[in-house]
């Protein structure tokens, strides 16, 4: 019994040491992340003069299992410890659920401000509503709620990613000269930034009757494997395609290997992906990856928390009630010239 | 009475009225009917199905979810659950990635992998033998734990700049198959042999058909049941190098839906969830039918929406077949 016991207690500590190991690794990593930003962003040093405030932000993320989400997460823990604000962050995996719960969970804490990252345009309105009446000022980015909800929050920081779909979308008929076969490779059903990239790329593909969008399908996932097990299927029914579109380039990179086990040369297919990953970012300088767009969103952390601080602290209000992001295009041809000088942090 | 250890095992201990090996009962052979039906029909009316390139596509695609789903098949026959291995499988591909690079070298990547893959089976087992936390939560925490040291490790990206060895390893074919499909081909049969012509198999399906009876007659369950998880832990291990190799990067965000699409494939190949019934060869046919459906599906162009129905449908149908057996049972004993 005593033997079992300790086995037990054994199985715990194994276990218990297995998750510190992690979070330690979390820990260092962010860390190591936080004073070159701070260095790299004007706002922030002008805002590093002044960390007296006691004022609480309560910050929830739909996941954190995206680049582009990690990202503004260490842009937002850079700008929080420059602006001296104290800062609880929720992540919620995906689940609309769980992330309205949060939120829930947030208001009872009565914080001055909250910064919602949120699944999508609509599902987090009754929550966020919650959170105004509570007397608590609201600020979201990444993904826009529906305008007519717009009014309630302070400001929208983030991208337009229907408008990012048109962008990779017109760069693909330009590239073809207006005439050709496109497969879109899109990762979560349902998700906003992939959906609304499918809008936006949709809208420009239908407008020129040369181009000819043969395939459109979901890996539900943002895993470089399944992309390339859907980009094999999709290869071996259209052999001939002549570009590739990826919500991400997670799943760009699994197309890049699907295209080379096919034995395509680089100029024979185009590939594009969102993210400006590193991994995609080598890609693209070896041609293997035609383009790129780099959504910057550790910059759109930093903005958000200082869009958010500068009313909390000063009460100056943002001119605009949306803040939009600028994405930045890279292709292979221009990469070196674009990425000089420019670092994750600042894009 | 002599026992062997097969799907008659199972049988006896249950004393239920079952079909003996020698002859081949309705609900094994139907996946393989099924799956036979669904490839001809696909040769018939699709031009690109019955091609090289499609047919090694397939074999690689379903080599992963083959791997994870052939050592879950020991767990489920002991009548528990491992819903660890997707998640257990990206944090192997991650640690294989990260060591791979920062020592430079496959082998310590591929050992440090094989290691964290063994060590989470084993955590496994101490957590629902030891601490008899039902295989479902205490696997389900160890879902949560292998994904968040994932993030952790990887900070949530993509790990890349990988020794180039990975992509020679990767595209290494003998007899124009790829390596990974004859590694493959290999566990499986040593899992067979495992299965059944050791006491070890044996006495799997004597602990999953009824619990206190293999108690009774002296058979140290929580030993048989630990080495099952750890089997499942080589597995997510042996899957998560493969991952890694194959796409030549470390992937946290893999296997999200892996340990489900395991248990379908295990369950709808014609294992009983419950334990004590089934067999590594009809998870073979159950991973053959998951594959190929999704592969057939991308192949007619079917639309996403609609795709995801006919594969719930399918699922459905073909792990209705214990159903049908029981109900053909019946009648042949009224």
């Amino acid at each position: 019994m005593k033997k079992n016991a300790f086995i037990s207690f054994a199985a715990i500590l194994a276990g218990t040491l297995t998750v510190a190991a992690c979070t330690t690794g979390s820990q260092t990593s962010s860390d190591s992340s936080g004073p070159e930003s701070a260095a790299s962003s004007p706002t922030s040093e002008s805002a590093a003069s002044s960390p007296t405030s006691e004022k609480t932000v309560a910050i929830s993320i739909y996941t954190r299992e995206i680049p582009y989400y990690i990202d503004m997460i260490a842009g937002m823990e850079s700008a929080i410890a420059d602006r001296g604000l104290d800062a609880t962050f929720s992540y919620a995996n995906g689940d609309p659920e769980r992330q309205f719960s949060d939120i829930e969970n947030a208001i009872t804490q009565a914080p001055d401000g909250m910064i919602v990252a949120p699944i999508d345009k609509s599902a987090l309105i009754p929550a966020m509503r919650k959170a105004v009446d509570a007397g608590i000022t609201l600020l979201t980015t990444g993904n826009a709620i529906e305008e007519a909800s717009q009014s309630i929050q302070l400001a929208f920081v983030g991208h337009d990613h229907v408008e990012t779909g048109r962008i990779k979308a017109q760069y693909i008929v330009d590239s073809l000269d207006g005439k050709g076969t496109v497969a879109m490779i899109h990762a979560i059903r349902g998700l906003d930034f992939s959906e609304s990239q499918a809008t936006g790329a949709r809208e420009v593909f239908d407008s020129y009757p040369g181009i000819t969008v043969v395939a459109e399908d979901y890996t539900n996932s943002f895993s470089s494997d399944d992309a390339l097990a859907l980009t094999q299927n999709i290869l071996t029914r259209f052999p001939k395609l002549d570009a590739l579109f990826y919500d991400n380039d997670d799943l760009a990179l699994g197309g890049v290997l699907a295209v080379k086990e096919r034995g395509l040369a680089p100029d024979e297919i185009l590939l594009i992906g969102t993210d400006g990953s590193p991994a995609a970012l080598e890609s693209v300088k070896a041609g293997d990856m035609d383009m790129t767009v780099l959504l910057c969103s550790y910059k759109e952390g930093v903005t958000a928390v200082n869009v958010l601080a500068d009313y909390l602290l000063k009460g100056i209000k943002p001119s605009l009630p949306v803040i939009r992001s600028t994405p930045i295009i890279v292709t292979t041809s221009d990469i070196e010239k674009i990425m000089a000088g420019l670092t994750r942090n600042d894009c | 009475m002599k026992l062997r250890a097969n799907d008659t095992v199972a049988t006896q201990l249950e004393s239920s009225p079952r079909r003996t090996l020698g002859s081949i009962s309705f609900d094994q052979a139907f996946v393989p009917i099924v799956v036979i039906v669904m490839a001809l029909y696909l040769c018939i009316t699709n031009p690109f199905f019955f091609t090289v390139t499609n047919l090694t596509n397939l074999l690689l695609q379903g080599s992963i979810l083959a791997i994870v789903a052939f050592g879950i098949t020991f767990v489920i026959i002991s009548g528990e659950l491992d819903l660890s291995v997707g998640a257990g499988m990206a944090l192997v591909s991650v640690v294989v990635a990260l060591t791979a690079r920062h020592f430079e070298s496959i082998g310590i990547g591929i050992l440090l992998g094989l290691s964290i893959g063994l060590l989470i089976g084993l955590i496994n087992a101490l957590v629902v033998t030891l601490l008899e936390v039902p295989s479902f939560i205490g696997t389900l925490g160890m879902l949560v734990i292998a994904q968040g040291c994932a993030l952790a490790l990887s900070q949530g990206a993509v790990v890349s700049g990988l020794p180039e060895g990975f992509s020679s390893l990767s595209n290494t074919r003998i007899f124009g198959l790829h390596l990974i499909v004859w590694l493959v081909a290999l566990y499986f049969m040593v899992l067979l042999f495992i299965q059944k012509y050791t006491v070890f198999g044996l006495r799997v399906f004597a602990v999953g058909a009824n619990r206190r009876a293999s108690v009774v007659t002296g058979i140290s369950t929580r030993r048989i049941i630990s080495i099952c998880f750890v089997i499942s832990g080589f597995s997510m291990a042996f899957a998560g190098v493969a991952l890694t190799t194959r796409v030549e990067s470390g992937q946290p965000n893999a296997g999200s839906l892996l340990a489900l699409t395991a248990v379908a494939a295990v369950v709808v190949g014609g294992t009983s969830i419950l334990g004590g019934r089934g067999s590594i060869v009809r998870t073979l046919w159950g991973v053959l039918l998951i594959t190929i459906l999704e592969n057939g599906l991308d192949l007619e162009g079917i639309d996403p929406d609609v795709k995801r129905i006919v594969i719930g449908v399918v699922f459905i149908l073909a792990a209705s077949t214990d159903f049908a057996r029981r109900q053909f049972d019946r009648r042949k004993h009224k």
